[in-house]
């Protein structure tokens, strides 16, 4: 299963982007990635969760609540943590995860599935994977040359994100 | 491939050669075929652990730093105006960063420290030694050798892993001000603020006091050095999206003639919100 | 030992602060008079070298062998009633159990030694006692005392060698309190008259708890 991930700064503009395709197997076998026609959409697709995103980041408890939006969201987290906001919309069998961290960056991601299924999301694989991600994202922030919205283009980042894509996303 | 394009914000020496980071010209990378055997890009700011180490920095060594780039700042700047603003400037990077490093620390759970791990890791006669010589501090040590060791595939520790659940975000008004009178203070100058007032005139302003600021204690009264610690507290809570204006007041009371007040000014739509969300 | 006046004199002889806790020494001086007196003071301390008698300098082998060390003298200027042999003022518990930069409830704890090595140390006259400290840069910490007339039976009592190492461990803390609220302030320019309302304040507070 393919996944989209994005950190989206505090305007909305992408500081990182990153496309993980499983492996299954030998190298023999072909990569699942997009379908190619469709993954120049995965941005708008991930843009347009935004706004739920935004809403749900105010919410006391944004993974118990399912009042607003509460029917796309996936309900297997029951916790009190508000940094992990579980599944946040869907769109034609794809479904989208998001994260929040205390500054106030959007980690989202889309997961794309089988080609006629929904996508099952593993809830706790996927917070690990935003929490370690977060931890990196805060050792960025903790270079004096880097700047709060700017791009990453660490390749020390790139690979260090991969590598916990193949850890917790790719089972 | 296109033109290299300069980033000055990164120090990763890997910019310098061929890069193979993210390039927000190009968009997404998929993943390689072989990128699992790559070997891990070094470096010295993801290795290193997030983990709060006891550190001390000589007081004196600190205000010398900051006399000189008040000096600095001074001699730049065209007027007091300009003065507070680029003072104010310097300090905000700081906030910014203190609150995701802050509140990821606040995450990890009270019984993990990077000290017990190092110990019981160590010979176990540094252990006995350490038992023997004082009662204090021993009740980690003890309970060390429980916590499993978490590293990447390169060997650098994560503290995500050890962290169950993150804390959460603050979303009210009132926690964000507590956590900045209690543990941003603590972690910047060893205490708490001496206090955390609502104006009683306005809705939209909160005041923290500091009877002695640790920073510009040197300095005598008459020029606002003391919106270094504004910008901090205003980067802390603009990047919490809280926005809002902080400025220095001076108010001396009593024997304490250098007491500095923080007036914190929320904008309108952060009461607003704070209304909707959570009021009555 | 009551202080009177605390001078500071820069290294090249420019009175760069000047103090007096009594009223009455002020009259007859202005301030153009004791930059005249500052650098009367740099001068004669410059050629007091000269003045040693020849014996001494004869023996320079021996000169240099002398003890230089001042002993630590507990709690000289601190506020709370101390159980220093000085006797201080045992103010009411209004202190602020900081001291700037210096960690602890003194400055300094350890013996120190003494960069004046060459000039005057001490000068008596019948109304009153003079001591000067001199640090390693050159700058001069001048104190003057109302306790006048060393007996002249017994000039080098024991007790007299007391005071000048009092007053050496006060002039060092006020040493102390001009590296903290002198050399940390970003608004003062080196060899300048100081201005500061914080160093002010801190000295009177010393000089205070001394009486």
């Amino acid at each position: 299963m393919p996944q989209y991930f994005a950190i989206i700064g505090k305007k909305d503009n992408p500081i990182y982007e990153a496309e993980f395709t499983s492996q299954q197997g030998q190298q023999g076998q072909l990569q699942q990635g997009f379908q190619q026609n469709l993954k120049e959409l995965n941005a708008f697709i991930l843009h347009a969760s935004l706004d739920i995103v935004e809403d749900l980041q105010w919410q006391v408890n944004p993974n118990a609540q399912h009042g607003k939006g509460g029917f796309l969201r996936s309900k297997n987290v029951t916790n009190i943590d508000n940094c992990y906001l579980g599944k946040v919309d869907h769109f034609y069998g794809l479904a989208i995860t998001a994260y929040v961290t205390y500054g106030g960056m959007k980690l989202v991601m889309i997961h794309g599935g089988p080609p006629n299924g929904n996508t099952q999301i593993d809830d706790n694989m996927v917070k690990s994977f935003y929490q370690e991600v977060h931890e990196l994202y805060v050792k960025t922030l903790m270079n004096p040359f880097y700047r709060l919205n700017e791009p990453i283009p660490s390749p020390a980042f790139d690979s260090r994100v991969r590598a916990l894509a193949r850890k917790y996303l790719n089972r | 491939m296109s033109q290299k394009i300069i980033l000055p914000s990164t120090s990763d020496d890997g910019v310098y050669t061929q890069s193979d980071g993210y390039e927000y010209t190009i968009g997404p990378k998929q993943s390689l075929p072989n990128e699992a055997n790559a070997i891990p890009t070094p470096s010295r700011i993801y290795s290193e652990s997030l983990i709060y180490r006891k550190q001390e920095v000589s007081l004196s060594a600190m205000a010398f730093l900051f006399q000189e780039m008040i000096a600095t700042i001074h001699r730049a700047s065209s007027s007091a105006q300009d003065f507070e603003t680029r003072l104010n400037g310097y300090g905000y990077g700081i906030g910014t960063r203190l609150v995701e490093l802050l509140n990821l620390r606040n995450s990890i759970p009270p019984n993990y420290s990077k000290s017990s791990t190092f110990l019981s890791n160590s010979s176990s006669t540094s252990v006995n030694e350490s038992h023997g010589s004082s009662g204090t501090g021993t009740g980690t040590l003890s309970s060390a050798s429980d916590h499993s060791h978490h590293y990447h595939e390169n060997g650098t520790e994560s503290l995500a892993a050890v962290i169950s659940n993150m804390k959460p975000r603050d979303l009210k008004i009132l926690d964000i001000l507590q956590f900045v009178h209690g543990t941003m203070w603590t972690y910047l100058f060893g205490c708490a603020s001496d206090d955390l007032v609502k104006s009683s005139e306005r809705d939209n302003e909160y005041m923290i006091v500091d009877n002695l600021p640790v920073l510009t204690q040197f300095i005598p009264a008459g020029r606002s050095c003391d919106y270094f610690t504004c910008g901090i507290i205003q980067g802390f809570l603009d990047s919490a999206e809280f926005p809002c204006r902080v400025s220095a007041h001076s108010m001396p009371q009593g024997e304490l003639d250098q007491r500095t007040v923080y007036l914190i000014q929320f904008d309108k739509h952060v009461l607003e919100r704070d209304n909707l969300r959570f009021g009555s | 030992m009551t202080v009177r006046m605390l001078l500071v004199i820069n290294k090249s002889g420019g009175l760069i602060y000047h103090r007096s806790f009594e009223a009455d020494v002020d009259e007859g001086l202005n301030s153009n008079d004791y930059l005249i007196l500052a650098s009367i003071l740099h001068g004669s301390f410059a050629i007091a070298t000269q003045l040693t008698p020849k014996a001494l300098q004869l023996s320079q082998s021996s000169s240099r062998n002398i003890d230089y060390t001042v002993p630590y003298i507990p709690y000289v200027g601190m506020p709370r009633g101390r159980t220093g042999n000085e006797r201080t003022k045992s103010t009411a518990s209004t202190s602020q159990g900081k001291l700037g930069s210096f960690k602890g409830d003194d400055f300094f704890k350890e013996p120190f030694q003494s960069w004046n090595r060459s000039g005057v140390r001490q000068l008596c006259t019948d109304e009153f006692t003079m001591y000067i400290y001199q640090t390693m840069t050159g700058l001069k910490f001048v104190v003057v005392t109302s306790q006048g007339t060393l007996s002249p039976a017994n000039p080098s009592s024991s007790n007299n060698i007391f005071n000048i190492h009092v007053a050496d461990n006060f002039l060092r803390k006020i040493y102390c309190l001009y590296s903290d609220y002198v050399m940390k302030d970003p608004f003062y320019s080196l060899e300048m008259p100081i201005k500061s309302t914080l160093f002010d304040k801190q000295v009177k507070q010393m000089v205070d708890n001394l009486v």
